[in-house]
């Protein structure tokens, strides 16, 4: 999918992604960085100036009602028919998305129980809250049981609670074999259900991938802490003078020392049996992970800023 | 494609519309009116010779007419608009439904209450067509008329819908103005053309005065003519009109949803009215319905209708055919991103001379296909008295179209260029510019008359409509240098495109990019 672009300003460019199925894949970025440009290019919403959509092997640009049936889908901000009743509302999807006729009336109370609105399913829309609108808008993106969701940031707006259950029918929905695209601000939300990301900023990707590989990839440092078990070894010393060794912190009044290490594994293990030999009674080593926050924020401000 | 009846979208608005509490209040309301109209009808009938009968058929049909033609026009007119300014119209674009489907889910799910007003109306309009002993061949073709002429307007309300700016409010507004002259329409007898009233309101005509019979009569002049209102002239044979005015509809609808259901899911920065080849049809079929019906004639000195004069007539097609060229080649013209997209296609390089001349080959087309359609009528035709300078009727076709095509590849440049407004600018700017030629000109009003005509066609082209054959004849070979200089300014603005073109092109790959990606 390389480009979309409005105006004077490109908004996705040069982007080539594929997500395999079964992913949970969480697009971050900043405000305009054009995440939910590149969704709606996803989607047949929009036309990208050049290249190719495609959803489960269909050209979306070309066969657009086809590739619908893999798709579903989930703006921003949005609104749903305030004078249709919950039931209406999702039966009117189903009918849309051209599901057999006989199995909408099951589908439709089987998707209201999912998202939990079993309660309201003869209330009209007007009268629900907004936790509970957002559900009932997932649930028309998933009532033709889709293989792939395409959700534009569907926890903003939402209380902790709604939140917490939004994760969790998403997590439920993935573990049936859904593939999730999700774009979100809300990056605590990424390392909690994102089984892959992508950082995009002013149209173009940053990384992507597994997350696990991205933070790994990304990590161009380690910060490591080290304890002894009695203060008398120059451990800051020691360590100041090492190869590759930056920012030593001494602490534990003299029986320990923060520092951060350029390199892999394998030069951490080397510095440890150097230690060692050099007779400092190691008692402790601790890594400490860096968050996808601060590789998001790290990322973006220190490479495209 | 799925029957009206299981489409998802009529069945939406037959939900939302048709609540029982809305139907019973709507029910009754109607009622009460009907009985209170018809009685106050049937009590003013002072002469008991059954003419309130006619009177409520009539006013129970208006109702209807207004019912269904304004208020429906006006739900089919917001619907789309309102479904894009809720941003739910993103989640109808991403069904499964075709756009066919969607465009008769909302042509005949928007405007539901106004049917089921207009049902509710039904037992008035029944009551004073039983006592008025209409026949119901003329009741049903009534009902016929007005319906489909309703759905005509209906989806034209929501092509306007479709079309309209997100926060603009104009769409109501354009409905109403669109309606007074469709009813208008309805009173316009025949006269010049051979076509009689033809607006939904022709219904009502028809049950009131209609005929079955067709009738014809010639003229003090010998040309055949139409008594009655009810017989139209094709192509000079007498057809009857309710035919012609379903097929009219027909036609007419089929064109408006072909425009609708082509734009309905599409991206609106890929708006595009109709193809090229569709806008060349449009306006090929509209060349061919106003031909077919067309009677040249005009008021004699006597004061009766006399055939026009084949310069007069030449005249009339080509100016209305210079009007429906413009508005061809404006709904063609491509905004940045379509440019961008068909320059992207065509890969790395230099934009090609065929996009840079776009939309002229496609004008011209539409000139010469337009050309032959009326050529062809009127060479058929030989009864038009007067002669036309073929040499000079020629010269004028061929300069106005260049002059078009220079306004046109104007407002293509312009509408690349890089600002907020870039269509508007042109727009704007062309107008300055003729208001300040015009004004120029006239000053210079002291030149004689054959230099004021020549000097005045190179900036206002349409001033050669006026030429006549002395000024054809005295202006000689100067015509042809007017002609060239509305070519030089032809290929100034196509540059200008293309220089536009070759910015918004792909740069091609540098060598260590090409080295990388091997």
């Amino acid at each position: 999918m390389p480009g979309g672009k409005a105006g004077t300003l490109v908004a996705a460019n040069a982007l080539d992604l594929h997500v395999p199925q079964g992913e949970v894949f969480g697009l971050v970025g900043p405000n305009g960085a054009g995440k939910t440009t590149t969704l709606k290019m996803i989607c047949g919403l929009m036309t990208p100036t050049a290249g190719r959509v495609s959803v489960h092997g269909v050209d979306v640009e070309r066969h657009p009602e086809e590739a619908q049936r893999y798709l579903g889908y989930l703006s921003d901000f949005f609104s749903l028919y305030d004078d249709l009743k919950v039931w209406e509302y999702v039966d009117y999807f189903a009918r849309a998305y051209k599901m057999e006729v006989a199995a909408i009336s099951g589908r439709v109370d089987e998707v209201i129980g999912q998202v939990g609105l079993e309660g309201k399913r003869d209330s009209f829309i007007a009268g629900l809250s907004r936790g509970m609108k957002q559900r009932l808008g997932i649930a028309r993106a998933f009532v033709h049981n889709p293989p792939a969701l395409i959700l534009d940031e569907p926890a903003s707006g939402l209380d902790p609670k709604a939140r917490h259950e939004l994760k969790q029918l998403l997590l439920k929905l993935n573990r049936g074999g859904t593939t999730i695209f999700i774009t979100t601000h809300i990056l605590s939300d990424v390392e909690e259900i994102c089984t892959s990301v992508g950082i995009m900023e002013k149209g173009r990707l940053l990384r992507c991938g597994p997350l696990a590989a991205v933070m790994q990839e990304s990590r161009g440092a380690r910060h490591i802490r080290v304890r002894l078990a009695a203060p008398g070894f120059a451990l800051a010393e020691w360590l100041a003078a090492q190869p590759g060794v930056s920012d030593v912190k001494p602490g534990d009044a003299g029986a320990g020392a923060e520092f951060i290490l350029a390199g892999d594994d394998a030069r951490t293990s080397e510095l440890l049996r150097a230690l060692v030999a050099a007779g400092a009674p190691v008692c402790g080593i601790q890594e400490s992970g860096e968050a996808f926050e601060q590789l998001y924020s790290r990322l973006s401000s220190g490479e495209t800023m | 494609m799925i029957p009206l009846f299981s489409n998802p979208e009529f069945i939406r608005n037959c939900r939302a519309q048709l609540r029982p509490g809305r139907l019973l209040a709507t029910l009754v309301t109607v009622a009460l009116l009907s009985i209170t109209i018809g009685y106050a009808i049937h009590a003013g009938d002072d002469d008991g010779r059954g003419e309130w009968a006619k009177t409520l058929l009539v006013t129970s049909l208006s109702f209807q007419l207004v019912v269904l033609g304004l208020a429906g026009g006006l739900a089919c007119g917001l619907s789309i608009y309102r479904e894009r300014e809720q941003n739910t119209f993103d989640f109808q674009r991403v069904t499964r439904m075709t756009p066919m489907e969607l465009a008769l889910g909302k042509l005949f799910g928007a405007p539901l209450l106004s049917y089921f007003i207009t049902l509710c109306l039904m037992p008035a309009a029944l009551v004073g067509a039983a006592v008025a002993h209409t026949p119901p061949s003329f009741f049903l073709t009534s009902m016929l008329f007005l319906i489909l002429g309703c759905v005509v307007f209906h989806a034209l309300g929501l092509l306007l819908s479709l079309f309209s700016p997100r926060g603009g409010t104009g769409v109501p507004g354009a409905l109403l103005l669109l309606f007074l002259p469709v009813m208008a329409m309805t009173g316009v007898s025949e006269s010049r053309s051979g076509v009689a009233a033809d607006g939904p309101w022709a219904g009502i005509a028809f049950v009131m005065e209609g005929t079955w019979r067709t009738e014809t009569a010639v003229d003090r002049s010998g040309a055949l003519y139409t008594p009655s209102e009810w017989t139209d002239l094709i192509f000079g044979r007498p057809v009857h009109h309710v035919p012609v005015l379903l097929v009219l509809y027909a036609t007419f609808l089929a064109w408006i949803l072909l425009a609708l259901v082509r734009n309905l899911k599409r991206d609106p920065v890929d708006f595009e009215l109709y193809s090229p080849a569709q806008s060349v049809g449009l306006l090929c079929y509209l060349n061919f319905v106003t031909l077919a019906f067309y009677r040249a004639r005009e008021w004699g000195p006597l004061g009766y209708l006399v055939p026009a004069q084949r310069a007069t007539v030449f005249l009339l097609f080509l100016g209305m055919n210079l009007v429906l060229l413009f508005v061809l080649g404006m709904s063609l013209l491509h905004n940045r991103e379509q440019s961008r997209r068909r320059v992207y296609e065509r890969g790395v390089g230099k934009p090609d001379w065929i996009e840079a001349v776009w939309p002229g080959a496609y004008v011209l087309l539409a000139a010469v296909a337009v050309a032959l359609l009326v050529i062809t009528r009127f060479e058929l035709a030989p009864q038009l008295p007067g002669t036309l300078d073929k040499g000079m009727a020629a010269f004028q076709v061929v300069f106005l179209v260049v002059a078009l095509l220079r306004d046109l590849f104007y407002f293509q440049w312009m509408k690349l260029r890089r600002s907020r407004y870039p269509f508007v600018s042109a727009v704007i700017f062309l107008g300055v510019f003729y208001v300040c030629s015009g004004v120029l000109l006239s000053t210079l009003s002291g030149l004689g008359s054959r230099q004021m005509f020549l000097l005045s066609s190179v900036p206002i082209p349409w001033a050669v409509l006026g030429m006549d054959q002395q000024a054809w004849t005295e202006g000689g070979v100067l015509w042809f240098t007017i002609l060239a200089a509305q070519l030089g300014l032809c290929a100034v603005f196509v540059m200008l495109h293309r220089r536009q073109l070759a910015e918004m092109a792909p740069s091609a790959p540098s060598a260590p990019a090409e080295a990388e990606a091997a």
